[in-house]
């Protein structure tokens, strides 16, 4: 989401009873019809905001659909794979708007060619962008999402947890607001670094422009192959694949097994041909034990490509299996108003 | 959840406080007093406004900066190249106590901003002032008086690294001594502004 955008919040003027908008982690709030001003406070502290879910359950399930025939998922899934439920959930993010301004000086080296010694070549650089971290506020369990990407077409609506289905905030206000602002700054004193390979000095800051509690929509769609359970879950306002598993191609797997025990016969087997064709006992023994630690090293490799390649996980999901899809980053940079210098 | 508006009052008379502009100047309309919006509460703020050193056509607007007094006191510093430049050059090094302007509106374009900040925290101008803005607009103020003195140790950090040399190590310290507001005259033709100081 570009900064550009800010996010709205509509309240009743206490003093007229007009209707008053406040930005996104603004506290300073007028009234367009008498001018009164306020300060805006919630009893938690911090403003939240909800993302109007976009995505229609018929849409979600014909993506879903999508999803299921596509990358090396098992053949028949998308035939086979019975959706048991599919609903709607709101997860709460911290999201931190701000400048990140960092001064980074260090040494490049540059390895010299035999003779010669490793030039060094001095850097200074200075960063002023700003970013947007998000990090996800509460435990989502196995669902494998852990940041968010606000697109430019989301619209805000009033918080009302009264209607949706979440998940409580666990994490405490005061420590994601620490670590967004840890965070910024990291990513600053990163953008900073380039292609320096030693840092002498370095300095960061951190100037807030907005913190908020924000609750975005999602798809849950869990669904069943073979009497296992499995599920996707879908951006409620996209309808991107965020995270989901998903079972293998049990086929190719089997025969990447059956085509890596078969190489690793033919390496052994040409280990012990080149043994012989050099006639020495000694070369024979030790082509022939280099030979067995290869084609073991093979087994192995096929072995867990069947034994834990047999599920496709999609999004921050932890656990053995094939990952695939876009990693979800907690900063985004706008490069809108940058100020940056490298020498 | 609830959201609560508090009505934010003038730091002197206590008489509500109405804008038509998110400023975190508020005037008050009963007696006249400038309060500054500072976590949720309005409070008393030491200001002053520079008198116009030039003259101009153009609209007169006074812009807010925040005045950052401070002492930078450097103990090491390693710079790379560009030693004997800057001798001739006569650049003039960041040391010691000065004030530090920090332009505090948003409404004013940072391709001025920066410029500003740096030229004005360089040059320390001898600032005349007048009592009031005598019908002339008032920049909105945006900038937290918090955010304040990280913002001038930026600037002091920026100096060091964009004159000639590469800065390769630094040990320093940065104390602030106290901040205050000054509105500085400038002229503004449509989007583009010239400093009137
Ligand atoms: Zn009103
Ligand atoms: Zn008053």
């Amino acid at each position: 989401m570009s900064a550009a955008k800010k996010i709205i919040i509509s309240l009743t003027c206490p003093n007229c009873g007009g209707q008053v908008e406040a930005e996104e982690g603004e506290n300073l709030v007028l009234c367009k019809y008498c001018d009164s001003a306020f300060s805006l406070t919630t009893d938690e502290g911090i403003g939240k905001i909800m993302y109007r879910l976009d995505v229609t359950r018929e849409k979600a399930e014909s993506r879903f659909a999508g999803w299921l025939k596509d990358g090396p998922k098992a053949k028949d899934l998308a035939e086979k794979a019975e959706i048991s439920e599919a609903y709607p959930i709101y997860l709460p993010f911290w999201r931190l708007v701000g400048r990140g301004k960092a001064c980074v000086c260090g040494v490049e080296v540059k390895k010299g060619d035999k003779d010669e010694p490793d030039r060094r070549i001095p850097h200074e650089s200075l960063v002023n962008r700003e970013y947007i971290y998000s990090d996800i506020a509460c435990d989502p369990g196995d669902l494998g999402i852990t940041a968010i990407r606000v697109p430019d077409h989301a619209a805000a609506v009033q918080f009302n947890d009264d209607a949706i289905v979440t998940f409580g905030v666990t994490e405490s206000r005061d420590d994601a607001y620490a670590a967004g602002a840890e965070e910024i700054k990291r990513q600053a004193l990163a953008d900073g670094k380039r292609s320096m390979d030693e840092i002498c000095f370095s300095k960061a800051f951190f100037f807030e422009k907005a913190f908020s509690l924000v609750y975005y929509p999602f798809w849950i769609i869990r669904y069943t192959y073979e009497d296992r359970a499995y599920f996707a879950v879908l951006d409620g306002i996209t309808a991107e694949i965020i995270s989901g598993r998903a079972p293998g191609n049990a086929g190719s797997q089997s025969t990447a097994a059956a085509v890596g025990g078969t190489l690793a016969g033919v390496v052994l087997a040409a280990f012990i041909f080149f043994g012989f064709a050099l006639g020495a006992l000694e070369a024979i023994a030790l082509l022939f034990a280099f030979g067995v630690i290869i084609a073991a090293g093979i087994i192995i490799f096929s072995y867990n490509r069947f034994r834990y390649g047999d599920e496709i996980l999609e999004g921050a999901l932890k656990g053995k299996g094939l990952k695939r899809g876009k990693k979800q980053r907690s900063i985004e940079t706008n490069y809108e108003n940058t100020y940056d210098m490298f020498n | 959840m609830s959201i609560l508006l508090q009505p934010l009052k003038c730091s002197a008379c206590g008489a509500p406080l109405k804008a038509k502009e998110r400023d975190r100047m508020l005037l008050c309309s009963h007696c006249g007093t400038l309060s500054l919006v500072t976590a949720g509460k309005t409070a008393p703020v030491n200001f002053a406004i520079a008198a116009p050193a030039i003259e101009s056509r153009d609209a007169l607007v006074y812009i807010p900066f925040w005045i950052v007094n401070a002492e930078v006191s450097v103990t090491h510093e390693k710079i790379s190249g560009g030693g004997i430049s800057r001798m001739v050059s006569g650049q003039k090094q960041m040391r010691g106590v000065r004030d530090f302007y920090i332009c505090a509106a948003d409404a004013v374009p940072e391709e001025y901003a920066r410029v500003w900040n740096m030229e004005l925290t360089l040059k320390q101008p001898e600032i005349k002032t007048v009592p009031d803005f005598a019908g002339s607009e008032r920049v909105v103020m945006t900038m937290e008086q918090e955010t304040a003195g990280e913002n001038a140790e930026f600037i002091f950090l920026r100096y060091e690294a964009e004159i000639p040399g590469t800065l390769q190590e630094l040990d320093y310290e940065f104390r602030v001594n106290s901040t205050k507001v000054l509105y500085l005259p400038a002229y503004k033709k449509s989007t583009s502004y010239q400093l009137g100081v």
